[in-house]
């Protein structure tokens, strides 16, 4: 049912048309009649001109495509004036929990008669999910803007805020340019060591005899042998920590939300790598394992980082857990919250495994709260001499681009 | 190798914080309406220093949200946020000693509104608007010129402010950016708007009550809500400082200034025009009306009347006096016979400085209320005549208020100016002596005045008729006698003589003072031929009684000016007059004024609406006050209203007869005396193409306005039943659609279980008809959760569900061609196709649930 109700604008005015008309019946006067009965006249004009100002509407969701976090959404919606009236703008209204306040408003431009008009809603998402759209309002009112009626339509539809990706330049992969790269940038394989037939060569001294392909051999008059993928295969182990106590205190810019982001970008990186990628992090207080060939597992890395959320598992009892896991000759990129000496401690165990170790430290001191209005400010500590360099995370700060994160290490290499 | 990082380093990111705080496009708007607000409230009623310094703050304050934030930074705004707000506190602990609690808060309010100037954010737009709008109806309650005229450009600013930010008043939080309005598309609501605005205003308008009363306000502060006590102090006065001292714990003010003495007239310097009664008379010619400017006294009053000070009986050829018979005189009751009812007129007059030691107030006074009056001492403080009062001792503290009750006539008989059988003038008196004589001197045998029923005094009219014969000059005599001559009565002779010397003689403030041994009557008449008002009413005096009609010269002030704003006459110094008073048969003693009209001031504030609103008119310059046609309806209806209260219906009744009846005999000698003359008019008039279009018009414009003036008074009358029955019917309507829906969705909710059972039932042995079942009941479904198919084609609208849930939509677009196969194809079905139709439908409302 449209009934008017009144903004804030118009419960002022309302207040002020009670206060007024009570002035001026018991302090009788000129100016305060004058000023009772023009309140009052508004007042009632609004109330009165705002019926059925928001009937008479067609709206229709748009399919959405997906969204990143940090990023411009777009929920097309297209609206129709069903009557041969011109209508005053409007206001389309939605909750919607990944924008900042949780509501985002729109004016729908004045229409004429019968016209129909797209209107291409952009907000800024600030959080991450999977998002059940339900109602569309449109509120519209008097002129003046003292009473509204809502429509309300309910249109279901979903929202994935996937984490932001940034572009990653170079990342340490493991065999530091060892493999050889086909024309079309298929990593050349070594002959029996993997398992995926990818080919016949001529043999090479060194190659083992149990991989000759005899008929091509006889065929060809000189040994060839079979080639399969290159299982010297880069794998990449992923660990994120989740320690919701290490969490900074900006809702969508802390630290936290910056690691998912740079979980992402790596995977993103590394789909184009043809290499084996593994996650590991903590999802609801349970340990969660995503392994695969890096550009088949990244829709699935993507779904469980869209959802992730912190919860109460230090960093050093995730890693504890998944050490005996970790392959050798694998490169691991640590992402963590904290820098603590048993995470330390535990990092140079893996170094006895052969692991190349790429830390990455993403302190909530590093991330203050934005505002508008104050600059952020914080502090980088000396680097702590104790350790040794290798182990040295690298700091992640709210200024840090991604691509610089391993510039070092790459143009070290 | 990278170099470790020895030395902490500190970061600064500015790149996220705005350039300078948010603010509105309408920002400069929002700092116009507050100082329109700020000075409506307080000018001329708050400290006069902070007034003009909160207005010439406001726009500092506004500006500095331009002010970057490398500049000021968010931690200085809010200390000087906090320190404008102590400063608030401050101000008001300072100012309790002056009173006024609800004053000091507002002036707190207004110094704590600046706060919300530098903040830029939307709700601090929303308290500016409501302290706006808060100190607008405030400053309505003490009544200023200044808060009329910035009323006006407030609400225009206000609604300006409604109409552009319409969207995110709409939208609430958060708003919504805004776009700029095309007006071109968008001027007709609002145009609307306006228009229905101005007819409701129109309505309610005229349903407020603006009659005068004395109600105390709706809040009982101490704030002065009797009209009479707010008026606002002149504005030179306002701007004067004023210093407040504790004395036995009430506030007193001390100004630079000596306190407020009353000025009594002759002493240097000072602008009284009044003369001491003791050693000075009027018409000396030395007299004018004063021109000072300051404000002497206000009056509440329902009628217009002159404020009269004091009357003079006796002239002696240069001077009048008032004789010690005039000071003696005492008033009787009027007899029943005399064709007159009195009735009392209340007056409240409010002095403010004193002049003299008079109490003025509208002829006849007849009772007077004040503390002095009702104090033990009376009598040693204040002495009375049969029309006025007179402090004898020091002047009251100012200022000083009290009541009075004047009578006023209400003829039964209208007056007349001719009659058909004149009264015989008296004998003109003899002229004086031209040269010795040897003849005796033989005295004129006045006749008697024929006994008036009106006349209440106790002392004989013959009081108000004698003139010095030997200095009063022949010609004087014989301009009365031509000025009177023919069938005036006695009223028509008065204004004969009243409207001769306004005709005549021009108004001239600076007149020449009266040569010794000149007759001022005869020099102004013949000689001077223009003069201030004592010239004016001494020369009518003396002609009324030249012409055989008591009259004698009254003192005071002029109405004044009528403010409409506090309901009030304010009379200031320049208002001093004196006027002439005859005495009429049946009548009574009425107001001649022969002093030119357009040299009387009386203007009606404020200047525009004061016309508008003016219940008085102009024709109290023409008619005597006392006659004037807002003086008696104001006396009959009062007349009635306390009659009616008192229950006196008999004698309320015999006067309004007796009114009515001599009102008919008027007309009716009118309507015999002019048939003749009208008849000829209208024949004249009857004839012509422009008289039978003028017929035509009048009579469409007569049935137009019966038609619609009794719809529009059916509608007046019954406008509360047709809004009631309308919105009766609206919700009865929408109540009854809902319901009707309701019933409708609930039992397209039970055939969808029907169906859903009956599919399952018959899956196996009919799978055709369960697929037909389950198509039926997932096309209710979805219409219930509102997916309506439309024109779409069923793979089509399939398609579009993917829009909700892509499980649902392929649900659906197997479902589909389940039904496709079902309906239209010659393929058998089987118990597994209707069992995974049933399948994916359980599954779609699985997922829905």
């Amino acid at each position: 049912m449209l009934i008017p109700r009144p903004t804030r604008g118009g419960l002022l005015f309302l207040c002020a048309a009670a206060a007024a008309l009570g002035t001026a019946f018991m302090n009788v006067g000129l100016v305060s009649a004058l000023i009772a009965s023009v309140i009052s006249a508004f007042v009632l004009s609004g109330f009165l001109l705002c019926w059925f100002t928001a009937a008479g509407f067609e709206l229709r969701r748009e399919i959405m495509q997906e969204g990143r976090c940090l990023e411009k959404v777009s929920l097309p919606v297209v609206v129709r004036n069903r009557t041969f009236l011109f209508r005053q703008p409007a206001v389309i209204t939605e909750k919607l929990p990944f924008c900042a306040g949780g509501r985002g408003s729109w004016e729908l431009p004045a229409l004429g008669p019968h016209q129909t008009v797209r209107l291409e809603r952009e907000v800024t998402a600030v959080r991450r999910g999977h998002f059940h759209l339900e109602k569309l309002q449109i509120v519209s009112g008097d002129p003046c803007g003292l009473f509204q009626v809502r429509k309300t339509f309910r249109i279901p539809g979903e929202m994935v805020i996937q984490p932001q990706i940034r572009p990653l330049h170079e990342l340490p992969s493991g065999h530091g340019g060892q493999l050889s790269m086909t024309g079309d940038g298929r990593p050349l394989g070594h002959a029996g060591m993997g398992s995926d037939f990818f080919g016949v060569r001529p043999y090479r001294p060194g190659d083992e005899i149990r991989f000759v392909h005899w008929r091509l051999s006889a065929a060809k008059q000189k040994l060839m042998v079979r080639e399969f993928e290159a299982s010297a295969i880069d794998r990449i182990v992923l660990i994120l920590d989740t320690d919701a106590a290490s969490v900074g205190w900006d809702p969508a810019e802390n630290n936290f939300e910056a690691l998912v982001s740079l979980a992402a970008s790596i995977s993103e990186y590394f789909t184009s790598q043809y290499c084996f990628l593994t996650l590991y992090t903590c999802f609801e207080g349970n340990l969660m394992q995503i392994n695969g060939d890096a550009a088949g597992v990244h829709v699935k890395v993507m779904e469980l980082l869209t959802e992730l959320q912190p919860c109460r598992n230090k960093i050093e009892n995730l890693v504890s857990d998944v050490l005996e896991f970790l392959p050798q000759n694998s490169v691991l990129y640590m992402l963590s919250m904290t820098a603590s000496p048993a995470l330390q401690g535990l990092l140079r165990i893996l170094e006895e495994q052969n692991i190349q170790l790429q830390w990455v430290c993403a302190a909530k001191e590093y991330f203050p709260i934005v505002s508008e209005e104050d600059p952020m400010e914080f502090v980088l500590p000396p680097e702590d001499r104790r350790f040794p360099q290798v182990f040295a995370p690298r700091l992640l700060t709210c200024q840090t681009r991604f691509e610089e994160l391993f510039a070092y290490e790459n143009a070290q290499v | 190798m990278k170099t470790p990082r020895s030395e902490p380093e500190y970061i600064c990111d500015t790149s996220r914080m705005r350039p300078t705080p948010p603010h509105s496009r309408l920002h400069w708007l929002f700092a116009l309406l507050l100082m329109t607000a700020v000075g409506g409230a307080l000018w001329q009623h708050g400290h006069a220093g902070l007034t003009i310094g909160l207005l010439a703050a406001v726009p500092f304050f506004a500006a500095s949200v331009y002010l970057p934030y490398r500049w000021v930074n968010s931690l200085a705004r809010a200390i000087f946020n906090c320190l404008v707000f102590c400063g608030a506190i401050g101000w008001m602990v300072w100012r309790t000693k002056a009173g006024f609690p609800d004053l000091i808060l507002v002036e707190g309010l207004c110094i704590a509104s600046l706060i919300f100037m530098d903040g830029g954010r939307p709700k601090d737009y929303f308290y500016l608007f409501f302290i706006s709008v808060f100190l607008l109806i405030y400053g309505s309650l003490v009544p200023r010129m200044m808060h009329l005229y910035l009323t006006g450009g407030a609400i225009v600013l206000l609604l300006i402010l409604a109409f552009a930010s319409r969207t995110s008043a709409l939208a609430g939080k958060p708003p919504v950016r805004e776009i700029p309005s095309r007006w071109r598309r968008l001027w007709h609501p609002a145009v609307l708007q306006l228009i229905l605005s101005a007819v409701l205003f129109w309505y309610i308008f005229a349903m407020m009550p603006l009659k005068n009363n004395d109600a105390p306000g709706l809040f009982e502060t101490s704030f002065l809500t009797t009209r009479e006590t707010a008026l606002p102090p002149e504005l030179s006065q306002w701007l004067r400082p004023k210093k407040y001292q504790l004395r036995n714990n009430a506030p007193i003010v001390v100004t630079a200034e000596k306190p407020e003495n009353p000025t009594a007239a002759g002493e240097k310097g000072t602008p009284a025009n009044l003369p001491d009664p003791v050693s000075k008379s009027i018409i000396d010619g030395s007299g004018s009306s004063s021109q000072g400017q300051d404000l002497v006294f206000h009056v509440k009053s329902d009628v217009k009347l002159y404020h009269l000070a004091r009357l003079y009986d006796q002239y002696d050829g240069a001077q009048w006096k008032a004789s010690p018979r005039l000071e003696r005189v005492r008033i009787r009751d009027y007899p029943a016979k005399a064709k007159v009812r009195s009735h009392l007129a209340e007056q409240k007059y409010t002095l403010v400085k004193m002049l003299s030691l008079r109490l003025y107030s509208g002829f006849r006074m007849s009772s007077l209320n004040s503390e002095v009056s009702n104090s033990m001492f009376a009598g040693q403080n204040l002495k009375t005549t049969f029309y006025g009062a007179e402090l004898l001792k020091s002047p009251p503290e100012l200022p000083f208020e009290y009541k009075t009750a004047v009578q006023l006539l209400i003829p039964l008989v209208p007056p007349e100016t001719h009659t058909a059988e004149a009264a015989a003038p008296p004998p003109p008196p003899e002229p004086k002596n031209q040269g010795k004589s040897k003849k005796k001197k033989v005295k004129p045998v006045r006749k008697p005045l024929p006994p008036d029923p009106a006349w209440t005094e106790n002392i004989s009219r013959q009081n108000y008729l004698t003139l010095p014969r030997r200095k009063i000059s022949k010609r004087v005599m014989e301009l009365a006698s031509r000025l009177t001559a023919g069938n005036l009565t006695a009223y028509g002779k008065a204004l004969a003589l009243r409207d001769h010397l306004r005709n005549t003689y021009p108004y001239k403030l600076e007149a020449k003072p009266v040569p010794p041994g000149k007759e001022p009557a005869d020099y102004f008449l013949f000689e001077l031929k223009e003069g201030h008002c004592e010239y004016f009413a001494c020369a009518l005096a003396v002609l009324a009684r030249a012409a055989g009609l008591p009259s004698r010269v009254a003192v005071g002030f002029s109405p004044g000016n009528y403010n409409t704003l506090s309901n009030m006459f304010e009379v200031y110094e320049y208002h001093a007059h004196a006027w002439t008073q005859i005495y009429i048969e049946q009548l009574g003693w009425l107001t001649m004024d022969a002093t030119p009209p357009s040299a009387i001031p009386s203007r009606t504030l404020p200047a525009g609406l004061g016309q508008l609103r003016d219940p008085f008119d102009d024709e109290w310059r023409i008619t005597p006050p006392e006659l004037t046609e807002k003086t008696q309806q104001f006396l009959k209806a009062d007349l009635l209203a306390n009659y009616n209260k008192k229950d006196e219906l008999s004698k309320i009744d015999s006067t309004l007869v007796e009114m009515v009846k001599a009102q008919e005999e008027i007309t009716e000698k009118v309507k015999h005396k002019y048939e003749g003359t009208v008849k000829k008019i209208r024949k004249s008039q009857q004839s012509g193409t422009l008289f039978r279009l003028k017929q035509i018009w009048d009579r469409f414009s007569n049935y137009f306005q019966s038609t619609f003036s009794s719809l529009y008074d059916f509608l007046f009358s019954t406008w509360l039943v047709f809004l009631t029955a309308l919105l009766l019917a609206f919700f009865g309507y929408r109540f009854f659609r809902l319901y009707f829906i309701r019933r409708r969705w609930i039992s397209k909710a039970v055939r969808v279980k029907e169906l859903r059972k009956t599919a399952e039932a018959c899956s196996q042995t009919d799978p055709r008809q369960a697929i037909l079942d389950i198509y039926t009941a997932l096309r209710f479904s979805l219409e219930l959760a509102g997916q309506e198919r439309g024109t779409l084609e069923l793979l089509d609208f399939a398609d579009r569900l993917a829009v909700i849930n892509r499980n649902l939509s392929e649900s659906a677009r197997v479902i589909f061609l389940l039904y496709y196969k079902a309906e239209y194809s010659a393929l058998p079905l089987t118990g597994a196709d209707a069992a995974r139709a049933i399948a994916l439908y359980d599954s779609i409302r699985y997922e829905e649930e």
